[in-house]
């Protein structure tokens, strides 16, 4: 229990999935710019890593390994995510109205989204052996993401209202942010550690 | 009349095509590269342990006492020596090293770091000589311990400036491995222990 | 049967895809790898490398197919085409770059996601015959080089001292640890984007 409480704990602070491993930078940076968008984008995120890391940890475990099919790892995995991806969005559009028209238009961005794939594949990389292990560490990734992009909104929020010089408006100062962000975050390094 | 399989075909026939092409070219680069990728992290791991154990220049994979570890011997096949790997928890993330030992398992030979992401300049100072240094040459007869730098009296280990948790973890990481195995390398200096295949 | 204009086309896209429609500088695309494995310029350069055989593969394999790709499915075959790709490129890594291929870690099948494939197959790709396609796979894999080579140059000069592992900078000179580390990375961007944006803002004049 602990081990677990530790991975998630690593995964969502400690080796934040946006700041430390640069993961769904592209969302970090494109769909931020206000707070209940990014909250939703962070919520449908995580959802589909935590489905997507439990399917292509079972997937690789039970059926890519003992028949020697390793090779077909990267698509075998795009491909479930892909397929996450849509029966999600079938889900929630038949069952959860409400949630569809809040949080639906992001899903399909999800499938390009590097923090899915990404979760998927550092399971592996981790050597995260037990099921119990790649669901925590992916529903704590999410959550951590969940965390970077929706602080990144309430800042992106107030610089909406400070003055930029003109060269720095938009991306370049989002990332400057990000970078405060990002060792803000470091902080957290050693946590946990005797 | 609507005949689903013929609709089916229609659709989907490139796709069909393009997947059988694609899946025979990931086969044939899969058995074409698949030997060398293996052979490139078996010499990886072989060359970390005959750095760390002097005088060696073969080893086989045993298991002793429940742990995978490595048989050293030198050109006439006489044992040399022990590798065994060890890891612990670090400031950022895992840290792997590999341990060597003589052959009873009295001292240490020599130590590597196979993974670790410390930070630069601070922790992953663990990889410079200066630290991993201070293992070699020690007994193991007590449990290593860190202390401040430069006040390191026998079976103390100087801890590098800043990096406390770095330098705690890969003592922490020998000691682990060395409560485990030691026993058994001393009361059986020759062990014969069952080889993996 | 191939466009009269396509020769200036294919040309045309060439030349765009370095500078007028640089995949990270101006399109802000595939930003992951460019934050990531830009800590040193070998890296860089391997990657920006192999991202570029994947959208070469990519692009050659969608233009031929393009007259009989379904438009419903279409985005299912360029997955397979990619992810097919990327892990051809990355066995070929693992297994003659081996360092390389440890050092770029899990970044390297992050190509299949990486934006930048993807729209060129649909942007272009899907409707330009074989040469056009070629020619903008070569154009946006030049812009993505110059993007992370910059980066890379930068932070390995600033943050280690040094250029393809050798020393550059005298020893007394302080090497800035924050270049390598994931911070430096986004101030780094941030940076040289501004930079850009200041030059193009003059280029454009005063308005």
């Amino acid at each position: 229990m602990r081990e677990l409480l530790f991975i998630g704990l690593s995964a969502a602070l400690i080796n934040n999935f946006v700041l430390s491993y640069f993961l769904g930078i592209c969302p970090f940076l494109g769909v931020s710019k206000r707070l209940d968008a990014a909250f939703g984008m962070g919520a449908a995120v995580t959802f589909v890593m935590t489905i997507s890391g439990g399917l292509t940890y079972l997937l690789q475990q039970y059926a890519l390994i003992p028949l020697g099919l390793q090779i077909l790892q990267y698509v075998a995995f795009i491909f479930v995510i892909a397929g996450t991806v849509q029966f999600v969005e079938l889900y929630v559009q038949r069952f959860f109205e409400p949630l569809h028209r809040a949080f639906g238009v992001y899903l399909p961005m999800i499938t390009t989204n590097c923090a899915v794939l990404g979760v998927c594949l550092l399971v592996w990389s981790k050597s995260y052996n037990t099921l119990a292990q790649a669901l925590t560490f992916s529903f704590f990734g999410g959550a951590g993401f969940t965390l970077a992009i929706v602080i990144m909104a309430g800042l992106r929020e107030s610089i909406d209202f400070a003055d930029v010089p003109r060269p720095l408006r938009g991306t370049p100062i989002a990332l400057f942010v990000a970078a405060i962000l990002a060792m803000a975050f470091a902080g957290f390094a050693g946590m946990g550690s005797q | 009349m609507f005949n689903p399989i013929h609709s089916f075909l229609r659709q989907s026939w490139l796709v069909l095509i393009l997947a059988s092409g694609l899946s025979a070219g990931l086969a044939g680069v899969d058995s074409a590269l698949r030997d060398r990728i293996e052979e490139n992290s078996r010499q990886r791991l072989e060359k970390a342990v005959l750095e760390v154990v002097p005088g060696g220049s073969s080893s086989e994979p045993v298991t002793i006492a429940g742990v995978a570890m490595y048989r050293v011997t030198d050109d006439s096949e006489a044992l040399c020596g022990w590798a065994t790997p060890a890891e612990e928890r670090g400031f950022q993330d895992r840290i792997r090293l590999m341990v060597g030992l003589s052959n009873d398992g009295g001292r240490v030979t020599g130590l590597t770091v196979l993974e670790s992401s410390e930070t630069p300049g601070l922790g992953d100072r663990i990889q410079q000589p200066q630290f991993r240094d201070q293992f070699i040459g020690r007994s193991t007869e007590h449990p290593f311990v860190r202390v401040k730098p430069g006040e390191s009296a026998a079976g103390q280990v100087d801890a590098i400036t800043g990096a406390t948790i770095s330098s705690q973890a890969v003592i922490n990481a020998i000691n682990g491995q060395l409560t485990l195995i030691r026993k058994e390398l001393a009361s059986n200096p020759n062990t014969t222990a069952e080889s993996q295949p | 049967m191939s466009s009269p204009h396509s020769l200036p086309d294919a040309r045309d896209r060439f030349v765009r895809g370095w500078f007028a429609e640089n995949p990270t500088y101006v399109q802000l695309l595939g930003m992951c790898p460019t934050l990531a494995v830009t800590n040193t310029l070998p890296a860089a350069v391997t990657m920006a490398a192999a991202t570029g055989v994947v959208l070469l593969c990519s692009n050659i394999i969608t233009s031929l197919i393009r007259r009989q790709l379904q438009p419903h499915l279409r985005i299912l075959v360029y997955t397979l085409t990619i992810a097919t790709f990327v892990t051809i490129v990355d066995r070929l890594l693992a297994a003659f770059a081996p360092a390389m291929s440890r050092q770029l870690g899990p970044y390297v099948p992050l190509i299949i996601v990486n934006c930048i494939i993807i729209s060129r197959a649909e942007a272009c790709a899907s409707r330009q015959s074989v040469w056009t396609a070629i020619a903008d796979a070569l154009g946006q894999s030049g812009g993505f080089l110059l993007g992370l080579a910059s980066l890379g140059i930068v932070r390995e000069i600033l943050g280690s001292g040094s250029l393809w592992g050798i020393k550059v900078l005298p020893e007394k000179f302080p090497t800035m640890l924050i270049f390598v580390l994931p911070a430096g990375a986004f101030l780094t961007l941030g940076i040289l984007s501004g930079v850009l944006n200041a030059i193009r803002m003059r280029e454009r004049g005063p308005r």
